[in-house]
């Protein structure tokens, strides 16, 4: 078992599309073929909802549709490096998570709820409540 | 924590520019009328709020009738075309039938049939 898998689901994951949410191992293994190409799986930090630190380093696709590459697709990967790092405390998370909205606000400003997200952390009183404004 | 001119301020920064059309304020109007409920997610299906959408004024892009309310925060990410916690993006055509509210497929359907009706009228 990988460190990923034994982190406290649901977690979020620091990606190339800004904070994303993941209620259990499997479903982080599926992504679109387009978002595996922006280097996803490269140093991708997450965070679960007891506060734990990992990061993968890098992951391989075991799964792939026909002629993904060309019309997109969803395709699953294999961690296949990854670490556990440190354990966050409820400010730091608020701190790493409004860190990264920051610096990729584009996904939740243009649906409309990056100012909602943002006030949403800020009130958390745990990081599962950190966590949880991402699922909804 | 931030600064607002030379006051200290707790929370995060707001990207309120405080007029009327703006997003922030619409919706705050939009939840407080019972438009949207809390935290629902809007889409702007017509124009969006940012690529090209930069360049449409927020008086016209933020009005009802290019705002579609979501089901959910999952159908709103994939109708952008992104996978959200395991499941995929749609392609295009789902895209544009799952991110167009009802009234407007239907406009655009008569539109065409009518179109298509006159063509082959006035084409005899």
């Amino acid at each position: 078992m990988n460190p990923i898998e034994s982190l406290t689901y649901p977690i979020l994951a620091f990606t190339p599309n800004g904070v994303m949410p993941y209620s259990k191992y499997d479903n982080l293994r599926r992504v679109m073929k387009h978002e595996y190409d922006m280097n996803w799986f490269k140093d991708l930090e997450v965070v679960d909802s007891a506060g734990a630190c990992a990061i993968i380093r890098s992951a391989r696709i075991v799964k792939q549709p026909m002629l993904a590459s060309i019309f997109g697709g969803m395709v699953e990967v294999e961690i296949e490096d990854a670490e556990k790092l440190c354990e966050y405390d409820l400010v730091t998370t608020k701190d790493r998570v409004q860190e990264f909205l920051r610096l990729y606000p584009d996904g939740y400003q243009s649906m409309g709820i990056l100012d909602e997200l943002e006030g949403k952390v800020e009130k958390a009183s745990s990081v599962h409540q950190v966590v949880e404004a991402f699922m909804r | 924590m931030h600064l607002d001119g030379n006051v200290l301020k707790s929370g995060p920064v707001s990207r309120s520019t405080g007029g009327y059309p703006d997003w922030t304020n619409v919706r705050q109007r939009l939840g407080s009328s019972g438009w949207a409920e809390s935290g629902q997610d809007v889409h702007h299906w017509m124009i969006p709020r940012n690529g090209w959408g930069k360049n449409v004024p927020d008086v016209v892009k933020n009005q009802k009738w290019n705002l579609m309310r979501m089901p959910s925060r999952s159908e709103h990410f994939r109708v952008h075309g992104w996978s959200f916690d395991g499941q995929p993006g749609y392609n295009l055509p789902t895209r544009l039938w799952r991110g167009t509210p009802t009234p407007a497929k239907l406009t655009i359907g008569g539109g065409i049939i009518v179109v298509g009706a006159g063509y082959y009228y006035f084409s005899e």
